[in-house]
């Protein structure tokens, strides 16, 4: 069976190669076609902002976040691709799309009741979503010629954001952990007039490529970083999603970091209708 | 062709890039909630004031009835320190006072029953006691008028409502002016200051042209505005309806014209621009303003001057009642 397997795998990097071996002519040809993938984000924390103070009276030194990481932040993007080859190897391509971010955190209260006795724990788990458009630029650089190519690509985009949500769930015990299953939950907020809307990033990524005369096909990952913070900094307090009275939550100031990971089905076009 | 090219490329990334991240950010808006593990204390605000050594501010608040909490934190309203003042001082009035760039408070013994005031040493972070007031017992309100401390205070048993100017060392009291109550008011007066019923606004406030003190006081059976002329002698009244109605803050704009809120009945009304009489004697019910049943007639109303780009406004800061607007949140009237 393990035989088998091997000759199987063997025999389909032997095609491939075969293939990829083909010169495949891209100079002055554009390309349109469609992409879906995924979205991961992580907020990239630039200052720590908290509607309840820490005093020396206070159970807790801080009331800080803990974001998680960005493979647990998932999110979509789906839109239309569209390049343009200078030469065999270098294009300028834009991928416009819709794509979701999503980004979550935890914090946690804790009281003493002196009248009553006992303690009051409260968990919370915060979840995130940002809808926005996407446009960006991009250069790319084709390291072969040949069908299949690795490339490298990097450029900016606009980002716009034209919704987003919010939605806390909360647990009576210190855990580190929220099961959104059992936790109690809030009902979801609309959070987009806390956003600063527009928002550049800068991207670089790379990716593989397999062109034949009448279609195309990449993967690619692209990493995002946002230049301007995702908060609106004049509204960070004004609590457009009623939860800061209700569950004292502030956003921290942070930039989104995205990895997106597209798969592209292209048609060529030739520059000479 | 390609220069041209070139320059839509810069002009693109000039756009993109003029969109990112400007520094300055000097003031912005802060809500902040200052914890306490004890979650049954409750705390209610009694002043707040701008700290002299740097951008931060000064709170003050009372708790477990008459004890006094200060606390100060820097201009984003992050918190420094905070002090719980021992148990000989009590009963804070609800008015940090800025005395030639030091701050002080004004509180009462609990056992001698005469009035104290502290300074706050901000650099060292405490209080000190400077000075007793034999004199003064349970002190209601404190007013610094750029020149003078004026006093005010309701002793028990009394029935007197008096203002006492002290002297500028700040350790006697060099003139007083006196309001009959008539009636005895130890009952409301003790749970004004241990905060556990109908809180008044007491104040005092002096006209621009300091010709005339407005106080806010138990007189004459009612809580009332009073004038007193320069010389703490009484000048005229607008009485309020016994002990539940009358004028809840004011603004002396100059030449008799008064920003004032009042409350009659459940209902608070406002004047961005109201002609008193310094020697009228009138019924505050008589001064016309406009009702707004949707604000809370027993919190506290504020009318402060604030600068919104150069231009000067009148704020008028009241709650909102609860039961109608299903939210407490502050109501903001700009004149």
């Amino acid at each position: 069976m393990r035989i088998v397997l091997l000759g199987t795998i063997l025999l389909g990097i032997q095609l491939a190669y075969g293939q990829s071996n083909r010169h495949q002519y891209r100079k002055d040809r554009y390309f349109f076609g469609i992409n879906v993938g995924t979205t991961f984000t992580q907020p990239i924390l630039r200052e720590r902002f908290s509607l309840l103070q820490a005093t020396p009276q206070s159970a807790q030194k801080d009331f800080d976040k803990h974001y998680s990481h960005l493979f647990s932040n998932v999110g979509g993007a789906y839109g239309l691709h569209g390049s343009f080859a200078f030469t065999p190897q270098f294009s300028i391509l834009t991928q416009p799309c819709f794509q979701t971010q999503r980004y979550s955190y935890m914090n946690s209260y804790h009281w003493s009741d002196t009248i009553m006795g006992g303690e009051v724990y409260k968990e919370f788990l915060h979840r995130q979503k940002i809808s926005s458009i996407r446009i960006p630029i991009l250069l790319r650089f084709d390291f072969t010629r040949l069908r299949f190519s690795p490339f490298v690509q990097t450029g900016i985009s606009a980002d716009i954001a034209y919704f987003a949500s919010k939605q806390v769930f909360s647990d009576n015990y210190i855990d580190q952990k929220v099961d959104r299953k059992s936790a109690t939950s809030s009902s979801v907020a609309e959070f987009t007039p806390h956003l600063n809307r527009f928002n550049v990033a800068v991207l670089g990524g790379a990716g593989i490529a397999y062109y034949r005369e009448h279609f195309a096909v990449s993967l690619s990952g692209t990493l995002s970083y946002n230049l301007r913070t995702s908060i609106n900094e004049f509204n960070r307090y004004a609590d457009y999603t009623g939860m800061a009275t209700e569950y004292l939550d502030v956003q921290d100031k942070f930039n989104l970091l995205s990895l997106n990971i597209l798969v592209t089905v292209m048609v060529p076009l030739h520059k000479k209708w | 062709m390609k220069r041209r090219n070139l320059l839509w490329v810069i002009g693109i990334l000039v756009f993109f890039f003029s969109a990112c991240e400007k520094k300055d950010k000097s003031s912005l808006p802060f809500v902040k909630i200052y914890d306490d593990q004890n979650g049954n204390r409750s705390f209610a605000p009694l002043s707040m004031c701008k700290a002299t050594l740097d951008n931060g501010y000064f709170v003050l608040s009372a708790y477990d009835g008459w004890r006094i909490h200060l606390m100060k934190m820097d201009k984003d309203g992050d918190f420094e320190w905070n002090l719980e003042l021992p148990e000989q001082y009590v009963n804070a009035v609800p008015s940090l006072v800025n005395i030639q760039q030091q701050l002080y408070l004004v509180c009462m013994d609990p056992i001698a029953l005469n009035t104290r005031i502290l300074r706050i040493d901000e650099a060292n972070k405490s209080v000190t006691s400077i000075s007793t007031l034999e004199e003064v017992s349970y002190p209601v309100h404190a007013y610094y008028n750029g020149s003078d401390l004026y006093l005010m205070s309701c002793p028990l048993s009394s029935q007197m409502t008096v203002i006492h100017k002290v002297s500028q060392a700040l350790d006697t009291v060099v003139k007083i002016g006196a309001l009959s109550i008539s009636t005895n008011v130890d009952d409301l007066l003790l749970k004004h200051v241990m905060h556990t019923g109908k809180h008044y606004p007491f104040f005092i406030r002096s006209t621009p042209e300091n010709n005339y003190f407005v106080i806010n006081a138990f007189y004459n059976y009612s809580f009332s505005t009073v004038f007193f002329d320069s010389d703490l002698q009484f000048s005229g009244v607008y009485n309020g309806a016994a002990m539940d109605g009358g004028i809840a803050s004011v603004f002396p704009l100059g030449a008799n014209q008064f920003a004032l809120a009042r409350v009659s009945g459940e209902n608070v009304f406002i004047n961005p621009n109201a002609n008193l009489n310094p020697t009228a004697i009138a019924m505050a019910t008589s001064i016309e303003a406009q009702g707004d049943a949707e604000l809370d007639h027993e919190k506290p109303v504020l009318i402060k001057q604030i600068n919104i780009s150069s231009k000067p406004y009148l704020c008028v800061v009241a709650s909102g009642s609860l039961q109608l607007s299903k939210s407490n949140l502050e109501e903001l009237v700009l004149q």
